[in-house]
C-alpha cells in the first residue's frame, strides 16, 4: 500500500465520527521505484491531505517532507522528487491500518489493505 | 476536411463514438459531423468524417481500435469508370505531393463483403494507370498506402448490412489501429484469469471510451483480475483497483499468477493501489472528492458471477442479531457477505461516480443483459441534494425492480425479441422463418 492510498481512505465502521487518518502499524516497508510524473503529481497535490500524509511518511521512516506544503512549493523539482518518493514510492508491505477511534486494526498483507468491516460494524 | 472512415465490422454501436470520444481527447470540443456515402447503410464499415486537420486524423485512427483507416478520399463511384472521373476531378495539388518520384507506394485492394480474387486485385490495379504514380513501388515500408475499397451485392443471407449499389472508394491512407495490440494483450495467453475477465478489445475501447491519457487516475471498483485496468495502463494511465473479493486482489493463483503479475507480464507500471473494499461501503475519507479521472469497470450482474456486500443475508434482513467478534478471533475473521442486487449496485456506482470523478470525468461500464457499454460524463457538482435525490429514485426504483422479479417479468423484458412486429402468436418456427438475416448491431 502507497501512501498515496492512505490518504484516501479512512475507518467507515457504523457509528466512527472521524476515521481519519488511519494510523500505520509497520511491519514491513519496500521502496519500489516509480516513473517520476510531475503532472499527476501536480493533479493530486490539491486533493491531498498534506498533515496525513507527513505523518504517516514519518511512521514508515521518511522525514523529509515539509511541515507545511502549498501549490507554489510545486514549482520545485526537489520537492517534487520528495513528494513523489513519499506518495508513490515508499510501500507498506505487512503492517496494519488502526483506526483512530475504535482501534480496529485494517491488515495490510502483500501490500494489499484489507478494509471490509466484521458484521457487527456494518 | 472530410475523411473517409472505414471502421471493423465489430462492435458497430460503438464505432463513431470512440472516434467522437478520442477526438475530444485530443482537444476537439466541437462535436464531429458525419456523413455516409451514398447507397450506405449506417452498420457499413464505410463513414464519412469531418476532421480539422490531418494530424487530428492521424491521432484518431492510430489511437482507436475499431478505426480499420482514416482515408483523405480521392474519389468514389459505382463503377470503375465513374471512380476515374471522380478521382479526376479531386484537386491536383491535393495529389500531386503523394505522387512524386522521390516517394515510395503501395495500393492494397481491399473489400467488404466478398473476396476479390488475386488476378482481379491485379486487374484493379492496372485500371488505376490513369493516375500519374511517379514514385517506385515498395510493398513492405511504403512511404504511401493508396486503398481500393469496394463494397459489392453480396446476397442478403450473409449476416451483414444490405448493400444496395457497388461502391467503389479510393484514397490515401492516413492512419489506422493498431490491431497488434489484441493479439498481445488477448485472454488465452494471459497468466491470471477469472471468469468475467474482460476481453482485450472491450477493454481497450473502454479505455479509449474513457478517454486515459499519461498521468490519468483511473479506477475500477470491481477489479477482479485487473483485465480492464491493463488496457487503461497499456495507455499510460496511473490504476487503482478494489474488490470484495480478497483471494482476486491478494492472492490470485499463486506468486507469479496474480492482479501483478498480469501487468508484468506486458510490462506495465503495476497500479497505484490494489486493495479489498466494499463498494457499497466505501472506505474513502469524508471530503474526498473529484480525484478519479475514469472509472472503468464491469458490475457483478449476477450472470457469470453475482456481487457480494458486507453483512450476511439474515443479517441484513434483521433475523438475527450482528455475530460480535470474539476478541481473540478478530485477527483474519472473514466476515460474511450477502448478496448485493444489480439495483443496489449500480446505485452505489452511480454514487461513486457522481462523487469521485474530477469535472468532465468519466464513467464505462458494461452491461451484460443488453450487452451495451455505456459512456456517461460527469456534468454537475456532488451536492447532498443530488445525492438525496438519487437515493429516492433508487428506492422507487428497487421496489418496482423486485415487483417485477416477482412477477417474473425482468426475463421476458430483457431477452424480448429485437422486433416485436412479429407478434407473440406466431410459433418458434415461423419466427424463426421471418426473422431477418441481418440483426443488426449484433456483431
Amino acid at each position: 500500500m502507497r501512501l498515496f492510498t492512505h490518504n484516501m481512505l479512512s475507518s467507515n465502521i457504523k457509528g466512527v465520527a472521524n476515521g481519519f487518518p488511519l494510523r500505520i502499524e509497520v511491519d514491513q516497508v519496500v521502496e519500489k521505484q516509480v516513473d517520476f510524473n510531475p503532472d499527476f503529481l501536480k493533479n493530486m497535490f490539491p486533493k491531498l491531505e498534506w498533515k496525513a500524509l507527513v505523518d504517516a511518511a514519518r511512521t514508515m521512516g521518511y522525514t523529509e517532507l515539509p511541515e507545511e506544503a502549498d501549490s507554489s512549493m510545486l514549482e520545485s523539482e526537489d520537492f517534487l522528487r520528495k513528494l513523489h518518493h513519499a506518495l508513490l514510492e515508499l510501500h507498506l508491505e505487512e503492517g496494519a491500518l488502526v483506526c483512530p477511534e475504535t482501534g480496529r486494526k485494517f491488515p495490510v498483507t502483500k501490500g494489499i489493505p484489507n478494509m471490509l468491516l466484521h458484521e457487527d460494524e456494518v | 476536411m472530410w475523411y473517409l472512415c472505414v471502421f471493423f465490422h465489430r462492435l458497430l454501436d460503438y464505432r463513431r463514438a470512440e472516434v467522437e470520444s478520442l477526438a475530444e481527447m485530443l482537444g476537439v470540443y466541437s462535436s464531429l459531423e458525419w456523413r455516409l456515402p451514398e447507397n450506405q447503410h449506417p452498420d457499413s464499415p464505410f463513414h464519412l468524417v469531418n476532421l480539422p486537420s490531418e494530424d487530428v486524423a492521424r491521432n484518431i485512427a492510430n489511437r482507436s481500435i475499431l478505426v480499420k483507416g482514416i482515408y483523405e478520399l480521392w474519389g468514389e463511384g459505382s463503377s470503375l469508370e465513374q471512380l476515374e472521373e471522380s478521382i479526376k476531378s479531386y484537386p491536383e495539388d491535393r495529389k500531386l505531393p503523394y505522387l512524386t518520384c522521390e516517394t515510395t507506394f503501395k495500393v492494397t485492394v481491399d473489400s467488404f463483403g466478398k473476396a476479390i480474387s488475386f488476378q482481379e486485385q491485379n486487374d484493379r490495379i492496372k485500371s488505376l494507370a490513369y493516375i500519374p504514380f511517379k514514385g517506385r513501388v515498395n510493398l513492405k515500408n511504403p512511404d504511401i498506402n493508396f486503398w481500393l475499397m469496394e463494397t459489392d451485392d453480396y446476397g442478403a443471407h450473409n449476416g451483414l448490412p444490405p448493400v444496395v449499389q457497388r461502391r467503389i472508394f479510393f484514397g490515401r491512407l492516413v492512419g489506422g489501429a493498431d490491431r497488434k495490440l489484441l493479439p498481445t494483450y488477448e485472454l488465452k495467453s494471459r497468466r491470471y484469469l477469472g471468469p468475467t475477465a474482460m476481453d482485450a478489445e472491450v477493454a481497450f475501447l473502454m479505455a479509449n471510451q474513457a478517454q486515459v491519457m499519461p498521468g490519468k487516475l483511473v479506477y475500477d471498483p470491481f477489479v477482479g483480475t485487473g483485465s480492464i485496468l491493463v488496457a487503461a495502463a497499456h495507455f499510460g494511465a496511473m490504476t487503482m483497483g478494489a474488490d470484495i473479493d480478497i483471494r482476486a486482489v491478494r492472492d490470485g493463483r499463486g506468486p507469479d499468477c496474480n492482479v501483478w503479475s498480469n501487468f508484468k507480464q506486458y510490462g506495465l507500471p503495476l497500479p497505484v493501489a490494489l486493495l479489498r473494499a466494499d463498494n457499497n461501503l466505501p472506505p474513502w475519507r469524508p471530503g474526498l472528492k473529484e480525484i478519479f479521472d475514469a472509472i472503468i469497470c464491469d458490475p457483478p450482474y449476477g450472470v457469470r458471477a453475482g456481487g457480494r456486500k458486507s453483512g450476511g443475508r439474515k443479517l441484513l434482513k434483521g433475523i438475527v442479531a450482528p455475530y460480535t467478534v470474539p476478541d481473540d478471533k478478530r485477527t483474519g475473521h472473514i466476515p460474511s457477505t450477502a448478496p448485493y442486487s444489480l439495483a443496489e449496485c449500480v446505485h452505489d456506482l452511480l454514487d461513486l461516480a457522481a462523487r469521485m470523478l474530477v469535472m468532465g470525468g468519466r464513467l464505462i461500464l458494461s452491461s451484460r443483459y443488453s450487452r451495451v457499454l455505456l459512456t456517461m460524463v460527469k456534468t454537475g457538482s456532488y451536492t447532498e441534494k443530488v445525492a438525496e435525490a438519487a437515493t429516492i429514485k433508487h428506492q422507487e426504483f428497487k421496489e418496482n425492480y423486485v415487483k417485477r422479479l416477482e412477477d417474473g417479468n425482468l426475463h421476458s423484458s430483457v431477452f424480448s425479441p429485437v422486433h416485436p412486429q412479429l407478434g407473440e402468436e406466431t410459433d418458434s418456427k415461423s419466427c424463426k422463418e421471418l426473422k431477418p438475416k441481418y440483426r443488426g448491431k449484433y456483431v
